[in-house]
């Protein structure tokens, strides 16, 4: 256990912020997720997320696994999969698995780290949470992930359309 | 065996259930002398989390809406001591005062009901016997409360003290201290885990806010109810309605008997409170059954009759009646554990349509 846990019980009350946290802040800053979200409200949120290491071929969910939401790359590589097909290589500062950030679903794909991991959870109840303290940004930060979805609906649709004219 | 048990969402489930529930019974028995400030601490903590959470949003620092929400809750509490504390104290001390003529009224009664007896069905008992018999037993009762009382005053000085305290560090510290333990799930259950924890803790919030709220009002319409008819000391057994109401089915028939036993020792008793007292806790009972479980607590726990019946009879008969108390709020607690649980492993067959 390091030192950086431990001090989350026995650490003085005015503790400062994990490294990790401030890089998190700035990956998210950078993705179209917080767009026009102040820097003060992310590290606000980032303070509540959790950061989970996984070694290479570890799988991080399977498909109908319970999703409690979405997970940004702190660095290493992760792969999406359906099945056998590799839906997306992702790494430092992408983010996967924000359909869970809005629905009470189970993961609809396979997703593993292919290098040594580490990753960094945002959960659906936080978010919940943090809407209700900051209604305004949490407002914003709903647009957000619609134009984010949408444009994967689009990207999906885009897809099956090729998919189809090929056959 | 083991390993087909585990294979199986229920069998997994029991697993995990048996281990928190070891691990539950290790920390009472840890912190078993501060058990009791814990509890009404992490009793507030749950009410007051979201209000501090709706300060944090109007643009609170985080130190300035917990104090905000603590002093306010001091503010309260010390409002409740210093206006209803004296008030229940004078209704008991009454209460205490009038006993022996009470006691001696219902003497009578039951000498009167000697001679009756003796008169019409030939059936004699002594009345003095059975009178003295009961004033050992009563005197017995007296001194084990008094000495209780003794022990209780310091229990309720302590968690005084120590309540505020630690719900300050509660609402500072708790969320810091929850990531750490819940940093220790290993990483395939670490979602399932964190959402099996919300769930449950949501639905414990809302159901614990509910039951208080619930209680209030009975309490509040009960004590109304025995002011309008009369009753003396209808706020002492308002609350005790109130109290009683957390055990279903008995606990409507219990509330009936002290203020009926106090109206029954009166010298010149009215009928017309014999059954004033039992319409007042039934209609209680109506307005919590029909208005306030449907708006505050409906849809989050629903126990079968029998599983309630047998509960409380073996939390009865295991803790008293504290135990009779608890029996519902700690059989609703595991329910919501247990199925939170259950959803949250049925996952291995999910197949994309």
């Amino acid at each position: 256990m390091s030192d950086a846990n431990t001090s989350s019980i026995w650490g003085s009350l005015f503790r400062k912020r994990e490294p990790w946290q401030e890089t998190v802040t700035e990956l998210w800053a950078a993705t179209p997720f917080f767009r026009g979200i102040p820097l003060r409200e992310i590290r606000r949120i980032v303070d509540n997320m959790h950061l989970r290491n996984f070694s290479v071929d570890e799988p991080i969910f399977h498909i109908g696994d319970q999703g409690a939401g979405a997970a940004i790359i702190l660095s290493g590589v992760v792969e999406i999969r359906y099945k056998k097909t590799v839906l997306a290589t992702l790494s430092r500062g992408d983010f996967f698995g924000e359909i869970s950030l809005v629905l009470d679903e189970r993961r609809t794909a396979d997703a593993t780290a292919i290098e040594d991991t580490e990753l960094v959870f945002f959960l659906r109840p936080e978010l919940d949470e943090w809407i209700t303290q900051a209604p305004q940004h949490g407002a914003r930060l709903s647009t957000n992930l619609a134009h984010v979805l949408a444009k994967r609906l689009l990207h999906a649709n885009e897809m099956l359309a090729k998919a189809q004219g090929k056959k | 065996m083991i390993q087909w048990i585990l294979d199986r969402p229920i069998g997994r489930a029991i697993f995990i259930y048996t281990i928190m529930l070891i691990s539950l019974a290790l920390l009472a028995v840890i912190f078993s002398p501060v058990l009791i400030p814990l509890l009404v601490s992490f009793l507030f903590y749950s009410l007051l989390q979201p209000l501090t959470n709706k300060l944090l949003g109007r643009g609170f620092s985080k130190y300035s809406a917990i104090s905000l929400v603590l002093i306010g809750l001091v503010v309260i509490t010390v409002t409740v001591i210093v206006v209803l504390f004296p008030f229940l104290l004078d209704q008991i001390a009454e209460l205490q005062s009038r006993l022996p003529s009470i006691w001696k009224h219902i003497s009578a009664m039951v000498a009167e009901l000697g001679n009756v007896l003796q008169q019409k069905a030939g059936v004699s008992f002594d009345p003095d016997t059975v009178v003295q018999r009961a004033l050992e037993y009563l005197k017995q009762w007296g001194a084990s409360t008094a000495m209780s009382s003794a022990s209780s005053v310091m229990t309720i000085a302590m968690t005084l003290m120590l309540v505020p305290l630690i719900t300050f560090f509660l609402l500072k510290d708790y969320q810091r201290v929850r990531n750490h333990v819940m940093s220790w799930l290993p990483n395939r259950g670490f979602e399932l885990g964190w959402l099996t924890y919300y769930r449950v803790t949501s639905q414990l919030q809302k159901y614990l806010r509910g039951v208080m709220i619930q209680s209030l009002i009975v309490a509040m319409v009960a004590s109304i109810g025995f002011w309008l008819i009369g009753v003396d000391m209808p706020v002492l057994f308002g609350v005790l309605t109130g109290l009683f109401n957390l055990i279903p089915y008995v606990g409507p028939l219990l509330a009936i008997i002290p203020p009926l036993i106090i109206a029954l020792g009166e010298q010149s008793y009215s009928i017309g409170l014999l059954f004033g007292i039992p319409a007042v806790v039934l209609t209680a009972q109506l307005i919590d059954n029909l208005v306030v479980i449907p708006a505050v607590i409906a849809n989050t726990v629903n126990l079968h009759p029998l599983v309630v019946l047998l509960g409380i009879v073996i939390f009865g008969a295991v803790f008293g009646f504290i135990g009779m108390l608890i029996a519902i709020p700690a059989m609703s607690v595991s329910k919501i554990v247990f199925n939170a649980l259950i959803y949250g492993l049925q996952g291995k067959d999910f197949e994309l349509a």
